[in-house]
């Protein structure tokens, strides 16, 4: 006889990259076998999710959507509703900072079971306070930075809270060593190669610092390989003998790489400590989270530098440093990056509680 | 088939698809939103004692108030600028080939040079995302999900039907000459 497994409904926002998406792949994958992930996404990029073996549909965010924000709650209301009429899950994990008013309204007309919120923290000052109470869900996860570890902020429910380790979407053995992720990439195993990863540019303009970024890598006598988002609305002009590559995830061919520059979101920097390449990390000041603050954290773990790399005599300075400590990964102490294991822990536990009553 | 018997098939598959829709849905998951009026203290404790009052028998239900026009929806995205005013258009491209599709939105993007002012939204099949992020039209997608989600796929076609029934729309397998006009392609 079978058992059926549990449905788990993610609603993944879209931000400025495809962090939140990522983070409910992380929480599917380890979910494998054990319930069955269903995606309503924000965010576009519904090739990957398909990709990696998991149904979807997708939703316009608010961000890109011309509609009131009232005529785009009213019409998410509608349209999630008709997805938790099909799909009948038995709980709903919403990832972002603000669930919104037509998801909530959707959930509690629909009747659905348990909802959990995964909210990653390190907001800036000043952040608006959300109109939700933790205590409208049954559980509250916080995907911890690095350096965190697991950790019960509250027992009771509804609202139990969790502080997780850092959430990576995939576990270290999958990540594929310097030479074989060479050969999958089509580079050449005593190249050079710097490799650039600034995010898709949606909301911040990265082309004046990627383009003296490369130019200062290259003058070390570094190829340069740029790392295409999933998803972007246009591409950053770069010169010809850059080299464009375009997979998901990132994180599993990292290690093929000298060096790398990055923006310092979320996964970004856990990827970075868990493929331990030596990273030179520009955060984006325009955005909800603190990156600057995130970029210093992860310095404490992974060889990094941090700079906003804003002028020439920045990008110059920020990449002699980088070469000066691209032999120190090995001196780093190892962390806890679990956060996805234990996560899935959490929300399964309360799926079987239901299903046990 | 011609472009006018395939425009016209397209008219009448949406007006059965729309016919069949099941309002219900937007009865169940009808979203009110409350005006800060509404939320100030003092209105709060004047509706609550109304309603007390009614409960109790002692004042009459107030007379039914048609409820707010609600904010349209719009096919227009945030970061394009479609000129003074935009116009809704529908791209149906159910069960098609992602070349074909790619190649037949190519050429309805150039027809767009010569027809400005139009904010299309494309409801298709095909899940090409990375594509269609550089068209700058909204994309309604139509997944088939497996079962008990099974039914999802079709309830989703006649909602999108429905919420566009108003809307022109342009069949995405019509033969597209250069000096066509998208105007003439149109199905009112």
């Amino acid at each position: 006889m079978t058992t059926e497994l549990p449905r788990i409904l993610f609603f993944n926002i879209n931000g400025s990259g495809t962090g939140h998406l990522s983070r409910c792949l992380a929480y599917a994958h380890r979910m494998r076998g054990r319930a069955r992930p269903v995606f309503f996404s924000l965010a576009s990029a519904i090739e990957i999710i398909q990709d990696m073996g998991f149904e979807a549909d997708y939703f316009v965010s608010e961000f890109w959507s011309r509609s009131h924000i009232n005529a785009w709650n009213h019409e998410l209301a509608v349209r999630f509703g008709l997805m938790l009429e099909e799909v009948q899950p038995d709980a709903v994990v919403f990832d972002g900072s603000w669930p919104f008013h037509g998801f909530m309204h959707a959930c509690n007309q629909y009747g659905i079971s348990f909802r959990i919120w995964s909210n990653r923290g390190l907001y800036k000052k000043g952040f608006e306070s959300v109109p939700v109470k933790e205590s409208d869900f049954d559980l509250v996860i916080q995907p911890g930075e690095v350096g965190s570890g697991f950790t019960i902020e509250r027992a009771e429910r509804p609202g139990r809270k969790v502080t997780t380790p850092p959430v990576t979407l995939l576990n270290g053995d999958e990540l594929l060593g310097r030479n074989e992720a060479r050969d999958e990439l089509g580079l050449e195993h005593d190249g050079r190669y710097a490799l650039f990863s600034l995010g898709p540019g949606n909301l911040k303009d990265v082309s004046d610092v990627a383009h003296g970024l490369l130019e200062e890598m290259r003058g070390r006598g570094f190829t340069a390989v740029w790392a295409r988002a999933p998803i972007s609305l246009r591409d950053v002009p770069l010169p010809d003998d850059v080299r464009i590559i375009s997979v998901y995830p990132l994180v599993r061919y990292l290690r093929a790489f000298d060096v790398v520059a990055s923006a310092a979101g979320y996964n970004a920097c856990c990827e970075i400590v868990q493929a331990g390449v030596p990273s030179l990390l520009v955060p984006n000041t325009q955005v909800a989270d603190d990156q600057i603050l995130r970029a210093h954290m992860t310095a404490r773990y992974a060889p990094v530098v941090v700079s906003p790399c804003d002028t020439a005599a920045e990008r110059r300075e920020a990449v002699s440093r980088l070469l000066e400590i691209s032999d120190a990964a090995e001196r780093l102490p190892t962390i806890d990056l679990d956060g996805a294991d234990r996560a899935v822990d959490e929300i399964l536990a309360i799926v079987r509680q239901k299903n046990a009553q | 088939m011609t472009r006018r018997a395939e425009a016209e098939s397209l008219r009448r598959r949406l007006k059965q698809l729309a016919h069949e829709f099941d309002t219900g849905i937007n009865q169940r998951y009808d979203l009110q939103f409350t005006s800060p009026e509404e939320l100030r203290l003092h209105r709060r404790l004047r509706t609550n004692a109304g309603r007390l009052l009614r409960w109790l028998g002692l004042m009459r239900p107030p007379p039914a108030r048609p409820a707010p026009p609600l904010e349209l929806w719009l096919t227009e995205l945030s970061h394009i600028d479609y000129g003074n005013a935009a116009r809704p258009l529908l791209i149906w491209a159910m069960d098609i080939d992602r070349d074909e599709l790619r190649s037949a939105c190519d050429k309805i993007r150039e027809l767009q040079t010569g027809s400005p002012g139009w904010a299309p939204v494309l409801v298709t099949d095909v899940a090409d995302f990375a594509f269609f992020s550089r068209l700058n039209w909204l994309v309604e997608y139509v997944p088939s999900l497996s079962a008990p989600a099974d039914g999802y796929f079709a309830r989703k076609l006649r909602y999108l039907a429905w919420r566009y029934q108003d809307v022109p729309a342009l069949p995405i397998g019509v033969d597209i000459k250069e000096d066509t006009l998208l105007e003439d392609l149109l199905v009112d």
